[in-house]
């Protein structure tokens, strides 16, 4: 088991700010602790996607594919 | 007729045509930030259902050997209760939630049992015996809290989700024992 550290309360941070669901997300937090390392690493694994696909939405120009010559 | 939302027409209509030439295919960014949201919350109650499932296997495959637990913990976590109430997402989490640690607490409850009473009384009869709503969730992670910690804390936070759900707690509670009956041994 590892501490979540910094990184799961900075995703959940600017998740919630998104739009997602308070409640539920803290108590994926409550509970990381009591998670395996392979339970931790899959919610993180969730968390990272999401947030990207939400940033990537708000910001569609840093998005799109470079054109190469 | 049954029909997917999702689903995406394909191919050209009378009025519009498909191009002789196909257009390139660019990164498809057809999602809205509900869809993304959605899928990451279907993602998280599939992640909920798997932890609640092998906990709830490990304590039991333990002292009731040959229940197909998966299969168990599957039907009482249909996302639908007893009445057949249709969810929201959000409803579905804690729906989640509570069916899977009210699994995880009926397991605990034959964790605490010596052998020979289960074998004595018959699965299905100590069920029928508990009593359940958010204080079973709690109650039972205190007296589990010693010999499973982190089953017990996990059980407890659930507790807490489940408290602010009271009023749906008796269906999705009933549903899930309706699940754990089935499945366990009957009462000679």
């Amino acid at each position: 088991m590892t501490d979540p550290g910094p990184e799961l309360g900075e995703l959940v941070r600017k998740l919630v700010s998104h739009g997602e669901d308070a409640e539920e997300l803290s108590y994926w937090q409550d509970i990381f602790t009591d998670l395996t390392a392979a339970e931790q690493e899959k919610l993180l694994a969730g968390l990272r996607q999401e947030l990207a696909a939400l940033e990537r939405l708000e910001s569609p120009d840093d998005a799109q594919p470079k054109q190469t010559p | 007729m049954m029909r997917n939302h999702f689903e995406q027409p394909h191919g050209g209509t009378p009025s519009n045509p498909e191009p002789a030439t196909p257009e390139p295919i660019v990164e498809q960014r057809a999602e809205t930030r509900e869809q993304i949201i959605e899928h990451a919350r279907a993602g998280r109650r599939n992640l909920l259902k798997e932890i609640f499932t092998s906990r709830t296997a490990d304590l039991i495959g333990n002292f009731l050997p040959g229940i197909d637990v998966p299969k168990m913990i599957g039907e009482a976590l249909r996302g639908e209760t007893v009445s057949g109430e249709k969810l929201s997402s959000r409803h579905r989490f804690d729906h989640f939630a509570i069916a899977g640690a009210t699994s995880l607490a009926y397991a605990l409850e034959f964790a605490g049992l010596p052998a020979e009473a289960i074998a004595a009384r018959a699965a299905a009869a100590v069920l029928s015996k508990v009593e359940y709503g958010p204080e079973f969730l709690a109650e039972t992670a205190r007296l589990a809290a010693e010999r499973f910690p982190k089953t017990a804390h996990l059980l407890d936070r659930t507790a807490t989700v489940a408290m602010r759900q009271r009023e749906r707690f008796a269906g999705i509670g009933a549903s899930v024992r309706a699940a754990f009956e089935k499945h366990m041994p009957a009462a000679a």
